[in-house]
């Protein structure tokens, strides 16, 4: 009796779940549709998906130099190409990168300029992660492409090159940044705020003449310190032709567990830009200009020979463009014609073993075959490091966006 | 010295921005700019500007987006600049 009834219940269950299995066979469909649906359209994060949309924009250019005073006189030095990927992943994410190829003093040399990834979380809000140009002045985000750079060269200092000492982070670094833009009346601020791996000291124990200098591209941390920067620019007229900004950096820049692990670097910049047009000059005018200032707290390094000197790195470097383009005259070859101007001052803490003044005026000609291909000629003359002078024509053909 | 000239500096830029408080409004003439005017505006303080036709709609799109976060433009500006170069192309 006992066993017909558990047969009996048995064969209830079963039809119970005979007659359930295509409700649950339903719910297996749906799930991933379910699924694909809450992932395709998040309601916590608006705009992460959507037609992918991307585009390759960049630029490419050839340098040639004369050096009346080297013994090499004339020189094709460089040639570059960087192209730069921008990939749209939904209405408000996207994904961009560059890579860059160029030659430098005879080698080959590839590195991944930039490479983030940025979310729109509102209009006044964006954030991003990644390997970033550091937001720390103007010209290392938007002027030193060298499609955008007036001229053949970068100002004093204002160029990542070895054995130069960076005076502020003018390289891009690893980190994360917010940003936006808004409105105050009829002026116009942006901000951006960062934090990043930030720069590492050079202690001078394998380059004896860069003891004391930063390095920022410093992919992966010396020390669990991170550093903390940012940018605020305003722009005071309607016409956004000014555009002032203050910068700021701080960070501890010694590996860890070394007697410079608490060392202290704090780096400021402004800049200003104003562009504008004059009808009356048949003109557009361009003014550019940033000063950076670079402390580092005083420590000691070892010279040549070991002996011990000690020094704080107080350093600073400026430069002043300013451009005049005729580009309302009638004459069409001599509207495309851009005239520009530049003095540019590295002045490095004096006690380094890599200390000094520097100073350079740059005069150049720049002439648009299109509004994408310009072809640029400069004369430099400046002071080097240690009184050395310098005297160069460059020449240098760029096209890009 | 030179913390005399981060003092000069900072209060300039303290004062123009204070300066600018007191018309917190934005004026009309200053939101009705087309997306021509914006893309004259901004994108000339850096860098001179490719014919609208060399890109399509979709590409402008992808660009506008980049320039947007690069810059730090307003929604506002990067949506009517965009407009303008998908009108223009």
């Amino acid at each position: 009796m006992c066993m017909k009834k558990t047969n009996t219940r048995i064969l209830l269950l079963l039809l119970a779940g005979f007659y359930a299995m295509p409700t649950v066979a339903q719910e297996m469909e749906q799930e991933p549709k379910l699924v694909q649906t809450e992932t395709k359209e998040p309601k916590d994060f608006k705009g992460l998906s959507g037609i992918t949309k991307n585009v390759i924009i960049g630029y490419a250019y050839s340098d040639f130099i004369y050096d009346p005073h080297s013994e090499i006189k004339t020189n094709f030095t460089r040639v570059g190409f960087s192209p730069t990927m921008v990939w749209m992943l939904g209405e408000k994410l996207f994904f961009e990168s560059q890579v860059e190829f160029y030659t430098d003093s005879g080698n080959i040399n590839t590195k991944i300029e930039y490479l983030k990834l940025s979310y729109i979380i509102n209009k006044y809000m964006t954030v991003g992660m990644g390997k970033m140009l550091t937001p720390f002045g103007l010209y290392t985000e938007r002027i030193e492409a060298p499609f955008i750079e007036k001229l053949p060269n970068a100002p004093l200092g204002l160029r990542q090159m070895d054995g130069v000492p960076n005076i502020g982070p003018i390289s891009p670094e690893m980190g994360v940044d917010l940003r936006g833009g808004f409105y105050v009346g009829d002026s116009k601020m942006n901000y951006v705020l960062y934090v990043s791996n930030g720069a590492k000291l050079n202690d001078g124990l394998s380059e004896t003449h860069l003891a004391g200098t930063l390095n920022y591209e410093n992919f992966f941390d010396n020390n669990s310190n991170k550093s903390f920067g940012g940018r605020i620019g305003y722009l005071p007229l309607s016409n956004s032709s000014l555009e002032i900004g203050g910068s700021w950096s701080y960070s501890e820049v010694g590996d860890v567990k070394t007697a410079y692990e608490h060392l202290m670097s704090k780096a400021y910049s402004f800049d200003v830009t104003y562009h504008k047009t004059y009808p009356a000059l048949k003109s557009m005018i361009d003014f550019k200009g940033q000063v950076n200032f670079l402390e580092v707290d005083k420590a000691n390094y070892f010279d040549e020979k070991g002996d011990v000197y000690s020094f704080e790195n107080r350093s600073n470097i400026y430069y002043v463009r300013l451009s005049l383009r005729p580009a309302l005259v009638h004459n069409k070859y001599m509207k495309r014609f851009e005239f520009i101007g530049r003095y540019s001052v590295a002045d490095f803490a004096n006690d380094a073993l890599w200390g000094g003044y520097a100073q350079r005026t740059d005069l150049g000609i720049s002439y648009w075959l299109s509004l994408r291909i310009g072809l640029r000629i400069a004369y430099e003359k400046g002071d080097g490091l240690h009184g050395v002078s310098t005297e160069a024509i460059l020449v240098r053909f760029v096209t890009g966006f | 010295m030179k913390k005399l000239i981060y003092t000069i500096i900072f209060a300039c830029f303290v004062s123009m921005l204070f300066l600018s408080l007191p018309s917190c409004k934005t004026s009309a003439a200053v939101k009705e700019k087309s997306g021509a005017i914006l893309w004259s505006e901004n994108c000339s303080r850096c860098h001179y500007s490719p014919d609208p036709e060399d890109y399509n709609d979709a590409q402008w799109e992808v660009i506008v987006m980049h320039m947007r976060v690069r810059t730090s433009l307003t929604e506002d500006e990067s949506q009517k600049i965009l407009k303008f170069l998908q009108d223009s192309n």
